[in-house]
């Protein structure tokens, strides 16, 4: 006992020692007093730069309102942790805190490494299991080396992200070097600490949530680099011979035969971590292995210890992990301060939000990169206490609080499509185990469908109150979007406004630059709007498409996407590869080309990365894995369907080890109950 | 700038009596004339990047603005890292060996 408290202190000391001792370093004991930050020591700082540390300058400027701290990506390894910058912007001092990649590796992976030892080692390990085997010290320098190339494959990413980035092969190359040396290290701690408790990790997945593990100043995850590990060590030539890895194979192949590179750089923003940011053969490959080696190491985790999930340790993460992203969030907005440590050692992708104001139509996005993704993990983490609370007819007063905040979590997203899957997701649960005594069960059946109908028309006026009745209006509202976003419209073209504006498409197809200005994919739906071939009554595909996307809010995401989209054939069929986001945004010109609008369904993610051939294999599996399937890990599932549809969730490292982990859960649990006893 | 007055004067010597003290910032329209009798300044900013002032005036803005007159340390902290981890690497994979060492004296 005395051994076990000695050891988790030591642990939390470390973890203390990782958090503070980084950002407290003053850069020698001549440098003067740090001082409270106004306009009359403004240049105090603006001169002293890289002398004092984080803690020291927020021990002088507690409770000052007007200081917003930021990551300062392109510093020098002496700058690190320490006050880099100062400037004075709309009445408020943005202070730049340097971070340098580097130093980022080991003290970020410390820090999650750390968290992670916490986790008990089953008693009942095998160590002779092939997954908890140790790693080869040859299998680690060569995924060590795997993770180096990314720095030559996107040169541009790291040159905006690093100073003294060399990228000449030079043995006196000792940035080169010392990142190799990092994800060395940091590959090998991983494997000591996460693989013996390989077994159990699954039950603490929802935590990959709150600590989302991107480095910063880099274009990778944490989780990644672990699981490529795992892929590695269990690839075999029953692997490669596996029928989705030849599909993949043979995948690779169009991609690289399609593949033009350019001299684009595509700003990776908020997906930073999970999306390739060059359009380069180089840059193709790395993705290519990486998502093979990656998704290889989930399926082999999960399928193994599927029937070691304790799905009431499950619950009991999803519940601390939701309620905690909520109140880090909650005291990101509050602190600027803290923000920048959330930012830091949870791996955010992006910072989190500063300000409880609305932004978007009062999205609050909190702690996460995409309100979208941690309102659906909200969903999930709901779904499943509610399914507990009604299987075990109890509720702890823990639980309560937890689900409060999560709910307040999820209402401040505003996520309508989350709270209306949910209802119906829930009411569909609750109708199915209510008819199992059969009594009564047609009027329950009915009783669901009656809900459902009442849930979608409210769900219709309260989040669509302004959405047009019109069917003529609905059936090309996208078909118009997607032209209002072409290049056509690029400067005031009042020609081709009428004709937008009295419908009359046929005369569109007839411009002489109609098939350079617009994209194959808003063709194809004016094409087929206007086809001879339509019958009355019977809506064309532009119709059903454009109401669709209409009844669910998302006509003018979808617009942007189908005025963008422009495929040739092969890329299509086959989609552009795993990540590959540049061609997609930069190849074919449209009016607005700033920012980063991503295509708002995961669908369309999966046919930019995998064309038709990987929606069609989606599809058919999801309706594999539904069919026959009796467990009730098929409301998580469909839940997450319903939801992605909608949204670019899978684009989040987090969002999709969840997904993997929840069809893998329906494939393993086909019709046995879940082991919650 | 006047409460740097004592740096700037170290490094750009003493004010003359005729100079006005005057922060010019970021304005891109402002030359800095050369004074007479002005000994050329090397100054460096932490980049390592040189700037040579031929007044008093314009020492005064590059110093208020962080450049000084030393030459940038020449530390090359990639190389410290590097040898960090090196030793943070063997060390960890000899852990066993080192227990076991220790265990048996």
């Amino acid at each position: 006992m005395i051994k076990k408290n000695k050891s988790t202190l030591i642990r939390i000391s470390l973890l203390l020692f990782v958090i503070f001792i980084p950002f407290s370093l003053n850069s020698n004991s001549e440098v003067p007093d740090s001082k409270y930050l106004e306009i009359s020591s403004l240049s105090f700082y603006q001169t002293q730069t890289c002398d004092f540390s984080l803690f020291d300058f927020w021990r002088e400027n507690i409770g000052n309102e007007k200081v917003i701290i930021k990551a300062d990506f392109f510093s020098s390894i002496n700058c690190f942790g320490k006050v880099n910058g100062v400037d004075y912007i709309n009445d408020s001092f943005y202070v730049y805190i340097g971070t340098n990649l580097n130093i980022n590796l080991l003290i970020q992976s410390l820090f999650w490494l750390l968290l992670i030892s916490f986790i008990k080692i089953p008693k009942d390990t095998d160590f002779s299991e092939k997954l908890k085997e140790k790693s080869s010290l040859v299998g680690i320098i060569i995924t060590a080396l795997l993770f180096t190339s990314q720095i030559f494959t996107e040169p541009k990413f790291y040159n905006l992200y690093n100073k003294n980035i060399d990228t000449s092969i030079s043995s006196e190359n000792f940035f080169i070097l010392s990142v190799f040396l990092a994800y060395l290290i940091i590959l090998k701690l991983s494997d000591d600490i996460i693989t013996p408790r390989i077994s159990v990790v699954s039950n603490y997945l929802p935590f990959l949530f709150l600590v989302l593990g991107t480095y910063s100043s880099s274009n990778i995850n944490f989780y990644i680099i672990y699981f490529c590990l795992i892929g590695t060590k269990n690839f075999s030539t029953k692997t490669l011979i596996n029928k989705y890895s030849l599909l993949y194979i043979a995948l690779v192949f169009f991609w690289l035969f399609n593949q033009n590179s350019s001299n684009n750089y595509f700003d990776v923003d908020k997906i930073r971590g999970f999306a390739n940011s060059e359009n380069s053969q180089g840059s193709l490959i790395f993705w290519i292995i990486i998502f093979y080696f990656f998704v290889n190491g989930l399926l082999h985790v999960f399928k193994k210890y599927s029937s070691q999930l304790d799905f009431k340790v499950v619950k009991n993460s999803f519940l601390i992990s939701g309620s905690l992203t909520v109140l880090f969030g909650l005291l990101g907005t509050i602190s600027s301060y803290l923000n920048f440590i959330n930012f830091y050692f949870f791996g955010q992708n992006k910072n989190g939000m500063n300000t409880f104001q609305s932004v978007a139509g009062n999205t609050w996005r909190g702690f996460s990169a995409s309100a979208e993704a941690i309102g659906e993990f909200y969903g999930v983490a709901l779904l499943v206490s509610f399914y507990f609370i009604f299987k075990f007819k109890k509720v702890t007063f823990m639980e309560i609080i937890s689900i409060g905040l999560i709910l307040y979590g999820l209402i401040k997203t505003n996520d309508a499509a989350v709270l209306i899957s949910l209802l119906l997701i829930l009411t569909f649960f609750l109708s199915n185990e209510l008819t199992k005594s059969k009594k009564g069960a047609i009027n329950l059946i009915i009783f669901f469908f009656l809900v459902i109908i009442f849930l979608l028309v409210i769900a219709y006026s309260f989040f669509n109150p302004g959405i047009s009745k019109d069917y003529d209006f609905l059936s090309q509202n996208l078909l118009i979007e997607s032209l209002r976003n072409s290049f056509y419209f690029e400067d005031e073209n009042l020609f081709v406004n009428n004709l937008v504006d009295s419908s009359n498409y046929k005369d569109i197809s007839y411009l002489e630059d109609y098939e350079d200005v617009l994209s194959k994919s808003t063709r194809f739906l004016l094409e087929n709007y206007i086809s001879d071939r339509n019958t009355n009554y019977i809506p064309n595909i532009t119709s059903v498409i454009s109401i669709g996307s209409s009844l669910i809010n998302r006509t003018d995401k979808w617009g942007l996407f189908i005025s963008r989209y422009n495929p040739n054939n092969i890329e299509f069929l086959f989609g552009g590869g795993p990540m590959q986001f540049d061609k997609f945004y930069n190849s074919h010109k449209i009016k607005f080309n700033d920012g980063l609008i991503l295509p708002h369904s995961s669908v369309l993610d999966i046919l930019l990365f995998f064309g038709l051939t990987g929606i069609v294999i989606c599809i058919f599996g999801s309706i594999k894995l539904m069919s026959k399937n009796t467990s009730d890990i098929k409301y998580l599932f469909l839940f997450y369907i319903l939801n992605l549809l909608k949204s670019d969730s899978m684009l989040y490292v987090s969002a999709f080890i969840l997904i993997i982990f929840i069809a893998v859960q329906c494939q393993n649990h086909k019709s046995n109950m879940l082991n919650i006893d | 700038m006047e409460q740097n007055i004592t740096v700037i004067e170290k490094i750009c010597g003493s004010k003359p009596a005729d100079v006005e003290l005057i922060i010019v910032g970021n304005d891109p329209n402002f030359i800095f004339a050369p004074q007479e009798n002005y000994i050329l300044k090397v100054l460096y900013d932490l980049d390592g990047n040189i700037i040579n002032v031929t007044s008093w005036l314009e020492c005064a803005n590059y110093v208020n603005g962080g450049w000084t007159d030393l030459i940038p340390g020449t530390v090359n902290w990639e190389k410290n890292i590097f040898i960090a981890y090196l030793i943070i690497f063997f060390g960890y994979l000899a852990k066993d060996r080192f227990v076991k060492f220790f265990k048996k004296t």
